[in-house]
């Protein structure tokens, strides 16, 4: 028993050790050129995946490239990780900054700093099914209907937040998003609608048979994350705006767009 | 991390809308799975021809695959076939009329019958053979000797994992917010979305079930303690 405790411990211990090592290697590498590592997912169809030929790619992760080959005093070097971890590692400096389509939000701006040119807009809507003709422009024409939900969404919180003001309006069917079924779930008609975002439509529904209906509910920046109250990391972020505003100038961010989204989701409307 | 104790009191009061729901899953699949399983074993210990090759096999793949497989397999397969068939028979309604519960009460039947049949199958050979032999010289016929003779005993056999049973499928009814059925567990979430205190809701959810687990486990052991009332005293 004392020895299987003892194991315990030392398990702890090593463990621990083992997190607490490892930091940021940003430094000086070449000749006044500074390295940073940038932490992205693998898992995000389209913006940070792995193709066939087993290469790191996608809109993100195309744009941190060009924005790499636009700051010569800059070398990024990427590191993937679980989408959950990022910011963690962050925090702990083993990455300099996060590249996969953060949403800026106030609960992630009280504890990071973000870049100040946003480099894609979502933009969450009603979506309905195709053959669906009511007139619906807003929330308001969907009163005593059905919206599927995935509890803690962001999308579960729009409606939430119009049922706060408009008691009983609309009927939210809460799941967990396990069985992958909104669009079965709209096509059959178990549901009316459902919220969602422009931009991850066409990945939940590639057959098109859902649409978009009404003007955006909310309009969210993405932008990069970086560590806050950091004076390196604020430059860094500035060099970036730069870029990224050369970026938006040459067409080279609506036509990155278009390429791997396809759609260009980098203006505002 | 703070704990905000009387939000758990808040939230416990909230779930208990829900428990209505996760009691009514629990009691169907223990009772369709306790059915099924109950003919599958009986099949299986009596070598019934053909039929004990397919209970066999039934188990085999059933225990083999997990429950949520289960769940999600029934409702995307039942639910392509049910919109097929009503589409090229014109029916004019689909999948969407079966209540999203049904998917949960069929599927948990089917991985209840499975776990169920083995439960049965184990007291149905606790009995000993003598026993048998005694009821048949007594001119029993082979039903009486089922329903007087050998059953009581192989159910007091069974009880104590019949109980650990009737407990997997209640705390594996939380499965059922995949489809949609706003389960104890799937509540607390939802409750907690608006605060995000999802700690304390969980805390509640904990509670709820353990509560409801204690009370299966005394109900359990009065069963026992009735069932088992027979070897008291006599001849053994």
């Amino acid at each position: 028993m004392r020895n299987t405790m003892k194991a315990v411990i030392l398990l702890i211990l090593a463990a621990l050790s083992a997190a607490g090592c490892g930091g940021a290697s940003a430094g000086e590498s070449k000749e006044g050129v500074k390295k940073i590592i940038v932490g992205t997912g693998t898992q995000f169809p389209k913006v940070a995946f792995i193709d066939e030929n087993g290469k790191l790619t996608g809109f993100d992760v195309e744009l941190v490239r060009e924005l790499d080959a636009r700051l010569p005093q800059y070398e990024f070097e990427f590191r993937t990780m679980d989408f959950s971890n990022i910011l963690l590692s962050l925090e702990t400096g083993k990455i300099d900054f996060g590249a996969h389509e953060f949403e800026k939000n106030p609960e992630r701006e009280e504890k990071y700093l973000f870049n100040k040119v946003p480099y894609a807009y979502w933009r969450n809507f009603i979506v309905v099914a195709k053959d669906n003709t009511d007139p619906i422009e807003s929330l308001d024409d969907m009163h005593g209907k059905k919206f599927l939900a995935t509890a803690t969404s962001a999308q579960a919180q729009i409606l939430e937040n119009y049922n706060k003001e408009h008691p009983g309006a609309l009927e939210i069917v809460y799941n967990n998003g396990g069985a992958n079924d909104l669009v079965t779930q709209i096509t059959t008609g178990r549901v009316d609608a459902a919220i969602g975002a422009d931009f991850s439509l066409p990945l939940i529904d590639p057959q098109g048979k859902l649409k978009t209906v009404g003007k955006p509910l909310t309009e969210a920046e993405i932008l990069f994350i970086f560590r806050k109250d950091d004076p390196e990391s604020q430059q860094l972020a500035d060099d970036i705006d730069a870029a990224l505003l050369e970026l938006r100038k040459d067409g080279t961010l609506a036509k990155l767009s278009q390429e791997w989204l396809g759609q260009d989701f980098t203006y505002e409307d | 991390m703070k704990l905000d104790p009387s939000f758990i009191g808040e939230a416990l009061l909230k779930l208990l809308e829900a428990l209505p729901t996760t009691l009514a899953i629990t009691a169907v699949s223990v009772g369709c799975g306790f059915l099924a399983g109950t003919a599958i074993a009986l099949v299986r210990v009596y070598r019934v021809p053909v039929l004990h090759r397919l209970a066999a096999a039934w188990v085999t793949v059933i225990r083999g695959t997990p429950m949520l497989v289960h769940l999600l397999v029934i409702y995307a397969g039942l639910t392509l076939i049910v919109d097929t068939l009503t589409g090229r028979l014109g029916l004019g309604w689909n999948s969407a009329r079966i209540p999203m519960i049904g998917f949960a009460y069929l599927s948990f039947s089917v991985t209840a019958s499975a776990y169920c049949s083995e439960i049965i199958r184990s007291g149905l050979l606790a009995v000993d053979k003598g026993q048998r032999e005694a009821a048949q010289s007594l001119g029993m016929t082979a039903m009486q000797t089922l329903r007087r003779i050998i059953f009581p005993q192989a159910l007091a056999a069974s009880v104590p994992n019949l109980t650990n049973f009737v407990i997997g499928m209640l705390h594996g009814s939380t499965l059922a917010f995949v489809v949609s059925v706003v389960d104890i567990n799937a509540k607390a979430e939802i409750v907690a979305s608006t605060n995000w205190k999802f700690f304390e809701a969980y805390l509640a959810a904990a509670i709820l079930f353990w509560a409801m687990t204690i009370l299966l486990e005394r109900a359990g052991g009065a069963i026992e303690r009735r069932i088992n009332r027979y070897h008291k005293g006599g001849v053994a």
